[in-house]
Order: C-alpha cells, then structure tokens, then sequence
C-alpha cells in the first residue's frame, strides 16, 4: 500500500475511533453509552458534553503532539532514541508540578502554569547552554545541554519528592506524573490551543524540510537549507506544544518515542509521509489508552501506565524481532 | 497469526491484567456489627432551603436540600469518613468512597450494619465514575481534587471541602457537615464533646508557665524504602497542635516547615535537644513494643535523658493513630496530657474517655470491648 493511501486510511480509524470514543464511559452504565440515554438522560448528555467530549478531543491533539514532536526530535537529532522529554521538557514539567504541590499550595491552576513554565524554561535553559558549549555542532552541543537541563530538573525533583509529604503531597505528585485526562474541560482545552495549533501548523508545513535537516550541517547548508535557524524553529514549535499539553495532562510517556518508529515502518523514512503518518498513528494510540483508562474500571487508570506498558511491550517485541537489526 | 503480532498480543495481555489487578479495589471486610443504639438514631431538623456555605477550600457550596447521596473521595479518606459517621444521618446517604489502601477502611465495618453495601470507587475516579454513583453531594478532601471538583461542577453536581488538619478546621467541618445533613444540633453536640475537653486541660496547665512544660519531641519512626528514618511533624500539623493543646513544649518547631510534611532529622540533634518526654509514632507495618524496646536498648538513645526515665512512648493507636486528623485527636491530646501532668490529670480515666469517643459513633460498651479495645496500644514505653 502507498503511503498516501495508507495515511488516508489512518486517518479513516481516527475518525471511526473518535466516534466510538464519545459513546465509551462508565455513565450510566459501564463501558457504553447508548444513543437513547443521550437523549433521555440530562447528566448523561452533560457528562459527554462538557467532559467526554474536550477530553477526548486532548486526547486526540496530545497524541498529535507527542508524536509529531517525537518525530521532530528524533531527525532534527538524528537519533532514534529521543522524544519531547528531551531538552528538559518533561523533567521541567515535572519539577514545576512537584513545586506548584509541595510549596505553592497545589491548586491545579497553579500546577498546570507553574508545569508550563518550567518546561518553557528547560528549552530556553538547554538553548542558552548549548550557546555556551564551546565543542562541537550545534546538534552535539544541544544534546549535551539537553542532557544538563535534565538532570538538573530530575535531581531537584527528587529533593522536593524527598521533602514532601508522604501521605499527602507525594501520591498527588506521582499521580501528576503518571499522566491522565481526568480533569480536561473545554476551558483547558480551549487554554492549549493557541499554542498547540500554530504548533502543529509549522510543523507540518515544514515536514518536507526535515528530510534536509536530518542530513550534517554542510550537506543541508548546500541544499539550500538554514540548518541552525530552522531546526530551532522545528524545535521551539515541537517543545512547546508539548509543554503546553503535559501541563494539562502531566507526563505522558513512550508516545513520542514508540509512534515515529511505527510510522517509519508503516510509511518509509521520507518525513513528508511520516509526520503526518506519525500524528495519526499517536492520537489512535492514545485515543485507544484513554478509553480504557477512563472506562475499564471504577478510577481512573493513569494515562501514562497504560501508553508506557503498551510502548514498553510494543518495544521488546520490537527488540526481539527477527526481521529487525541493525545494517553496519 | 504472524508470530510477532502473538507475542506483542501475549506482552500487552499479560501487562493489562496487571494493571487491572493492582488498579481493582479488593472487597470490603464483611463483619458482624453492633446494633445502633437508640441514643444515635438520626434526628434531622427541618432545614431552610437552600443551603449555603463557605466550605474548607473557602468555595461557597449551594445545596438545594441535604443530599440524599453522597460520594467522598480525595486523600486519606478515612479522615472524612470517621467525621461522617458522627453524624448518624450520613450512614445511609453514604453510597460510595474511594479506596486508596487495601481495605475502604478498617473501622466502619464494625460500626455499620450497612457498609459492605457501600459502592468502592478504585483510587483517582474522574468525574463520569463518580456521576455513575448518582451523588447529590460529593466530599473531597487533597491537593488534586480541586481538579475533580472543576469537573464535577461542569456536570452541576455540588463538591464539599473537608480540611481536616488542625481543630479550628475540624470544628468548621463538623459544622458544615451538620448543616450539609440537617442535623445542626448534633454538629453542636460534637464540637461541645471535643471543646470542653480541650477547656479542661487548658484550666489545669494554666499556671504552667512556657520554661516549665516538659520539653517534647514527637517523632515519626518509619522504615520507608527500607531504611529507617526519625521525622518531626509540621508547625501546623495536628501532631505539633496535639503537644501544645496538652501542655507541652514541642522542641522541633525550630526545625518544622509550616506546611511541608514530616522533616527527617536525626540522633544528633535529638541528641542536642535532649527531651524531657519523648513519643514515637511508630508507622503500622512495624510493632511498636517491639521498636521501644529496641530503642531503649540501643546504646546511642539509651544515653537521652527521656529514655533514662523511662518517658520514651509509643504513641497510641487503635485501628488507626490518634495523632492524625482524624475524630480520635481528641484521644491524643487527652494521652498527652495523662503523660506529660500524671499529677494534674490522674482523675482522667483513658478507658472512659474511649468508651466515649467511640460512642458518638454508635459503639457501646460491648462493641467497644469487642472491636477496639483489643487493638488500642496505649502504654508502650
């Protein structure tokens, strides 16, 4: 199958999976909602209007998100094994969350600000000290600075995870961390849109240069390419519609790392089919977690166990694949 | 089937069901209950419509009547379930709760008839679950329910705060449960029970001045990750309140952060303190006679001059501690005070003051003797 026909097909399930999605829940029975109770059951209808339906629809950008950025990352770095989280996003998100529960009083406003600016932050903290690095090409240097931010998130997380309350702040900040959809309403989502569309637009408009910018600085500068300034554009527009969706949604893992190998398989190395190939294929991937994690049992199951188990396994399946191996 | 799609089908089986089992809320423990005796049998006053409060988050909650089914969820729900169960009216509006340990709770069984019939939530319900339940009336207590509560009012049903960490915020919980339930007078009752108690060691330690109290340090004893840690409780937490309501001067405020939790310290400085009454709150997974003795054999804590004479305490516990938040606060100030004036307070009967307690939920004497009685740790030191 081409890879166009295989994108509109993709896109087909999307469609067939969001619909299906608006009837899954557990009101007023489990797993289904029948058409005739959202006619006849005014909290049945409220509950599917005001809160199935924005989450669903986070769902479905935050696989977008995640998987486009995923994608972004791993050509701009030419390494297969990076995501979003990788400039200090997610550690940043993480650590803004962890400071908005133990010092800051824990509302969920001032988590999801405090989660945005610090992820915000990690990007600009990993650009400035990439800036400073005085070896290598701007690629290295932004890995190395990368791998810095995050560190540095993830040791002061562990003090405020050290400090914090046993009974009552740390199992709010591990479930923060865990990731989950639980508290989307259309306001949060009308919140992310301004940065997640223009986001996405750039993204998307610029996948056919990703094939240039995946290539060594010289062999991209002669192509007519401007490497630096591009890929930091890529970069900007794909960690911050991540920052923006993990402060809503906190950390929500494997789903940019597993997705843009799967559509690489599916769809061929050229990212013109596999960025949009890659949104697709992460919305159906968390649209699918997220109506088992909101639908299988009496709470929630934290989004991102399910998206880690399934990546995770989808991952050593991988690894232990015959037909999968490493060409030297 | 190609071998690759079986394995990965086989993976995520495997890893979906244990999520389901770690996730799934086990059952209730079934028991056989006491009776309710006639002097808790619910007397609701007819209440004006609607009702309208400021609730612990300082939300104000509007009710069109006193709900008919209520759901609690949040952090430590024990706490709100115990102050819930004071008021006998709740006992058959309570329809669901959310489970974060291994049992709902391990008290109620024996003091309602009813509460295996009660639905389980699994930890972290969204609202749709909660909806499932039919609530008018949803009490939530923690950090992240704030969010719940966004959602909860997007579906118009009404969510209540509970604090619970201090008295001021317990009285105030207490009063707008009674107020929540129709039941006004009994919410009085209560806050007269615990008020008056509090007035009775406030009289008997008035004349004690601030360089004369026992110097005290109150101490978390755990073993969490598998080392073993000693942590001073919060400024504003119950534990430090219970010391001062008592008489006592609590050493570690020094050291205390307002809000952030128990702060690990360790044997020297506690060394440096040097206490005059030392308790230990020992967590449940350990036994606490068994951890004083040690303690009090341990060649560096055997140097302390509290455990010298003998003032080195486990602080007491039935089903759970009565150092949290919960309605059995009352019972640790009354112990501390017993432990820390022996002169001034040798007329206080713990055993009476128990019966008490538990009575307000409903326990008499027999039940009491039955249930708690042989679980309460009183005189570990």
């Amino acid at each position: 199958m081409t890879p166009i026909r295989l994108t509109w097909l993709l896109m087909a399930l999307v469609v067939v999976t969001l619909a299906i999605s608006f009837f899954m829940g557990r009101y007023p029975t489990p797993y289904f909602t029948s058409p005739a109770a959202l006619v006849n059951d005014l909290m049945a209808r409220s509950l599917v209007l005001n809160l199935r339906v924005p989450r669903i629809l986070t769902a479905f950008l935050l696989g977008i998100v995640l998987s486009a950025s995923g994608t972004v990352f791993q050509l701009v770095f030419r390494n297969p094994l990076v995501d979003s989280g990788f400039l200090g996003v997610s550690p940043g998100a993480a650590f803004g969350a962890s400071v908005a529960i133990v010092l800051l009083g824990g509302r969920s406003a001032t988590i999801q600000l405090c989660a945005a600016g610090f992820a915000m932050l990690g990007l600009l903290g990993s650009a400035f000290l990439a800036r400073q690095v005085r070896f290598g090409d701007w690629t290295l240097r932004l890995v190395l600075a990368g791998i810095a931010v995050s560190a540095l998130y993830t040791s002061a997380t562990g003090v405020l995870k050290y400090v914090a309350d046993p009974v009552r702040q740390l199992p709010d900040i591990t479930f923060w961390m865990l990731g989950g959809l639980w508290a989307i309403t259309w306001r949060d989502l009308l919140q992310i849109l301004p940065v997640v569309i223009p986001s996405l637009i750039v993204i998307y408009l610029m996948r056919w240069r990703l094939n240039l910018l995946s290539m060594r600085d010289e062999t991209a500068f002669s192509l007519g390419a401007t490497p630096g300034r591009e890929r930091f554009v890529l970069l900007l527009a794909a960690t911050a519609s991540a920052a923006a969706l993990v402060s809503k949604c906190g950390q929500v893992g494997w789903v940019g790392l597993i997705i843009p190998h799967i559509a690489r398989r599916l769809l061929g190395s050229d990212a013109r089919h596999v960025v949009p190939g890659s949104m697709l294929l992460g919305s159906l991937f968390v649209l699918w977690c997220d109506d088992v994690a909101r639908t299988v049992l009496t709470g929630e199951i934290p989004l991102g166990i399910l998206t880690s188990f399934v990546g995770a396994a989808f991952f050593l399946t991988m690894l232990t694949h015959r037909r999968v191996g490493v060409q030297r | 089937m190609n071998p690759l799609r079986i394995r990965f089908a086989l993976t995520l089986c495997v890893l979906i069901a244990s999520i389901a089992a770690a996730c799934a809320p086990s059952l209730p423990p079934t028991s056989t209950p006491p009776s309710l005796p006639p002097e808790v049998s619910p007397t609701v006053a007819p209440t004006q419509m609607p009702i309208t409060l400021v609730d612990a988050a300082g939300q104000t909650v509007e009710l069109k009547g006193p709900p008919s089914r209520v759901v609690l969820v949040g952090r430590a729900p024990y706490m709100g379930l115990h102050l819930l169960y004071l008021f006998p009216s709740a006992w058959d509006k309570l329809v669901g709760l959310e489970q974060k340990g291994p049992t709902p709770d391990d008290f109620l069984p024996y003091v309602d008839p009813n509460w295996s019939r009660k639905s389980i939530l699994a930890a972290g319900p969204n609202a749709e679950q909660i909806a499932a339940l039919k609530p008018d009336l949803v009490l939530m207590k923690g950090f992240l329910v704030d969010g719940l509560s966004k959602t909860l009012a997007e579906v118009k049903i009404p969510s209540l705060y509970l604090a619970l960490e201090t008295p001021e915020q317990f009285y105030q919980d207490v009063t707008n449960m009674g107020k929540v339930l129709g039941e006004p007078q009994r919410a009085e009752q209560i806050v007269s029970y615990y008020q008056e108690r509090l007035e009775r060691i406030k009289q008997r330690t008035a004349d004690i001045s601030e360089d004369q109290k026992p110097r005290v340090l109150l101490l978390e004893y755990t073993d969490r990750g598998g080392s073993l840690a000693v942590k001073v409780p919060a400024r504003s937490w119950m534990q430090t309140i219970e010391v001062q309501l008592a008489g006592g001067h609590p050493l570690w405020l020094e050291q205390a952060t307002q809000t952030d939790g128990w702060t690990v310290t360790n044997l020297e400085q506690v060394a440096l303190w040097n206490p005059d009454k030392i308790f230990l709150v020992i967590t449940y997974t350990m036994n606490a006679r068994t951890i004083v003795a040690r303690l009090k054999e341990d060649p560096l804590w055997s140097k302390l001059k509290a455990v010298q004479n003998n003032e080195l305490y486990a602080f007491p516990a039935d089903l759970y501690g009565w150092d949290n938040a919960d309605p059995r606060w009352i019972l640790g100030v009354n112990w501390l005070a017993t432990r820390m004036y022996p002169e001034r307070f040798s007329d206080i009967d713990m055993n009476a003051e128990i019966y008490q307690l538990f009575g307000l939920f409903g326990m008499d004497k027999a039940a009491v003797d039955e249930h708690i009685m042989p679980v309460v740790q009183m005189d570990v030191h």
